[in-house]
Parts: C-alpha cells; sequence; structure tokens
C-alpha cells in the first residue's frame, strides 16, 4: 500500500472521512457558543475547525497543488490576521518582518497560508506555558537560495530545535506526542504543515533569525517570474 | 449592522437540526421572521406557502443535491430573483456552478460566523 511517510492510503481515506465527520459537531459547538457569546469556547471550535481543514487539504497535496506565481509578503498579512485573535488570547505580541516584496514563487496560495498558520498556532501556545514576554514574528527573507518564508519566537524555552524537529519526523505515526516538549497537538499541526509545503516542493526546516528560533521554508523563485 | 424595517421571511434549508435552531434562535429579531426545513421537498413547499425574502441553504441535502436544488427552485419565474445564500459545509470550488443560478451568494461554513451571516442576509435584503 503507498505511504507518504506518515500512514496509508487507507488511513487516509478513513481519516479523511473522520475530519469530513468531524466539522458538524464542531459547527454546532462553534455556533451554540457563538449564540451564548462563549467567545473563548467559539474561537476554539473555530481553530478546530481550521486544523481539520488544513489536514483535509493537506492530503490533497499528496495528489500535488496546482501551483501558481504567489507574493508570499501578501500571504504573510493573511496569516497574521488569521492568527491575530489566536495571539491576543494567548497574550502573544506578533510581527511581521518582510524583506522580500515584489516577488513571486510558486506556490499555492491556500496551502502556503494553513501551513504558516497552523505553525504560528503552534508556536503561540506553545510559548503559554512559559512565564515572561511572549511573541512570534511571520517573516519573510532573503537566503542564498533565494528566499524563505517561516515563523519565529522570542522564547527560548518553547524552542524547536533541529534535534527535536528530526526526532519528531522518526516518531511520527508511532509515538503518541512526537514533539514531547510542546503543548498537545502540536504534531499534527506541524506535520500538516509540512506535508502542505511538500506538496509545494518545498519542506520545513529549523531555521534561526537574529535571536529568533523557527521553522521555515525556502522557496525557489522563478527567474522568469521575477523579471515579470 | 442595518436595519430593516419591514418584516422579512427568511427560509433556512438546514438538514442538521441543531444547526437549524441555533441559526434561528440567533437570526430571528422583529425585523426577521424565520423559518427552517431540512429538505429541498419541504422547502418548495415552504415557499409555496409563503414567499421568501431570502433563502439560506446548505448544499449537502438528504436525497438532493443542493444545486439540483436550486435548478428547480429558479425554474419558478416568482422565484427567481429571491436572493439565496449557499451556506455550507461542501467547497464549492468551482464558482461559475452557482454565478448561472441568479443571485447567489457562497459562504464556507467553517469560515463563517453567525454574525456573517446575519450580516450576509442584512445586505441581501437591503
Amino acid at each position: 500500500m503507498a505511504k507518504d511517510g506518515y500512514g496509508s492510503v487507507r488511513e487516509d481515506s478513513l481519516f479523511f472521512a473522520l475530519a469530513e465527520d468531524l466539522k458538524t459537531p464542531l459547527l454546532r459547538i462553534a455556533y451554540q457558543a457563538e449564540l451564548d457569546s462563549s467567545a473563548d469556547i467559539q474561537s476554539t471550535a473555530t481553530d478546530a475547525l481550521k486544523l481539520l481543514d488544513s489536514y483535509l487539504l493537506s492530503l490533497t497535496s499528496q495528489a500535488s497543488f496546482e501551483l501558481e506565481p504567489v507574493n508570499p509578503s501578501a500571504v504573510l498579512f493573511d496569516v497574521a490576521h488569521d492568527l491575530s485573535a489566536h495571539a491576543k488570547r494567548f497574550d502573544c505580541q506578533l510581527r511581521l518582518h518582510n524583506n522580500v516584496s515584489r516577488v513571486s514563487a510558486l506556490l499555492n496560495r491556500q496551502a502556503l497560508l494553513a501551513a504558516l498558520t497552523a505553525i504560528g498556532t503552534v508556536f503561540i501556545e506553545a510559548q503559554s506555558i512559559v512565564g515572561g514576554k511572549k511573541g512570534i514574528e511571520l517573516a519573510t527573507y532573503k537566503t542564498e537560495q533565494g528566499i524563505a518564508i517561516g515563523v519565529f519566537h522570542t522564547q527560548d524555552s518553547a524552542g524547536i530545535t533541529a534535534q527535536l524537529l528530526t526526532r519528531a519526523r522518526e516518531h511520527a505515526g508511532t509515538a503518541a506526542r512526537p514533539f514531547a516538549g510542546l503543548a498537545s497537538g502540536a504534531s499534527a499541526q506541524l506535520f500538516i504543515a509540512e506535508r502542505l509545503l511538500q506538496g509545494m516542493q518545498t519542506t520545513l526546516r529549523v531555521a534561526r533569525r537574529g535571536e529568533h528560533n523557527g521553522l521555515a521554508a525556502d522557496l525557489l523563485l522563478s527567474s522568469q517570474l521575477h523579471l515579470v | 449592522m442595518k436595519t430593516i424595517h419591514a418584516l422579512k421571511h427568511i427560509l433556512v434549508v438546514e438538514p442538521d437540526i441543531i444547526q437549524a435552531r441555533v441559526m434561528r434562535e440567533y437570526l430571528q429579531n422583529e425585523s426577521l421572521s424565520i423559518q427552517a426545513v431540512a429538505t429541498a421537498q419541504e422547502a418548495i413547499a415552504a415557499a409555496d406557502v409563503q414567499l421568501p425574502d431570502v433563502v439560506i441553504m446548505e448544499l449537502a441535502l438528504p436525497a438532493h443535491n443542493g444545486i439540483e436544488f436550486l435548478h428547480e427552485f429558479r425554474s419558478y419565474a416568482e422565484w427567481s430573483d429571491i436572493p439565496v445564500l449557499v451556506f455550507s459545509l461542501q467547497h464549492v470550488h468551482d464558482s461559475s456552478v452557482l454565478g448561472s443560478l441568479g443571485r447567489v451568494s457562497y459562504l464556507y461554513k467553517p469560515q463563517t460566523s453567525l454574525a456573517e451571516l446575519k450580516q450576509q442576509v442584512l445586505d441581501a435584503l437591503a
């Protein structure tokens, strides 16, 4: 049976059906919470729905996404918009660093948005268990190969090291919590993000920007697109 | 939020009774009367009895495809201009499918709050 590193085709079919089925009860919770003005419950249910949608999108990535010229900076702004309420709820400062405006890369906009939102959600929640000032930075920046886009955090104690990421990949599918040092739920979000990025012919890597650790993906620029 | 002065009738076609109840409770006020039905057949019958000002509908309906229902709904001249809000758990990847069916807007449920739905209803009524 075909495998993509995370599970078999049959397992994916089962989880696809499960994810679709879970949307209805989560919607009921989200709407009832909105009716009752329970903002935290509403947003929790909405975040869970986003996770399911990202997972379902990641299954699409196995057949590979339709890629089109996308401005990564514009996606970064959308990610910031999507994460702003979540960051506020967890008392986490959200910053944007955009150093590559006016460039395009061949991407799937929806998949990149979902992947970065998933990573951002993990980093925001990972920092909630530590004291001190909390913050994440969404960044696009130039690299030797082209440009990179990623999410970084200011709390070392909530960090993801290269070793942790490598070990988590090895334990994917077998360990209950491959990212043992992070808040629960993180493994699913990060593996979904990675699978989404793989669908765009890139991958997640541990990165460092100044004092900040994080996860980033290299985006190869097409010279033709660059000229356009 | 815009105010609607005359009582307007909203027909909700939603097979999930819990979502239908919550939508009714959220949307109903002195300006909006809400009738919820679960199937395409009930929706046709309800619209025949009382002309809706706006229809809110799920695409995944029992026994019928929501698109089929919309084609039938639009085939009656008196219903051809009624605004329809497709409020669905199903993704609509090809917007041209709905574009040929008159005044139809699409809202993906997981990304739409009830407040946003209400605003869309009020906009459609304005």
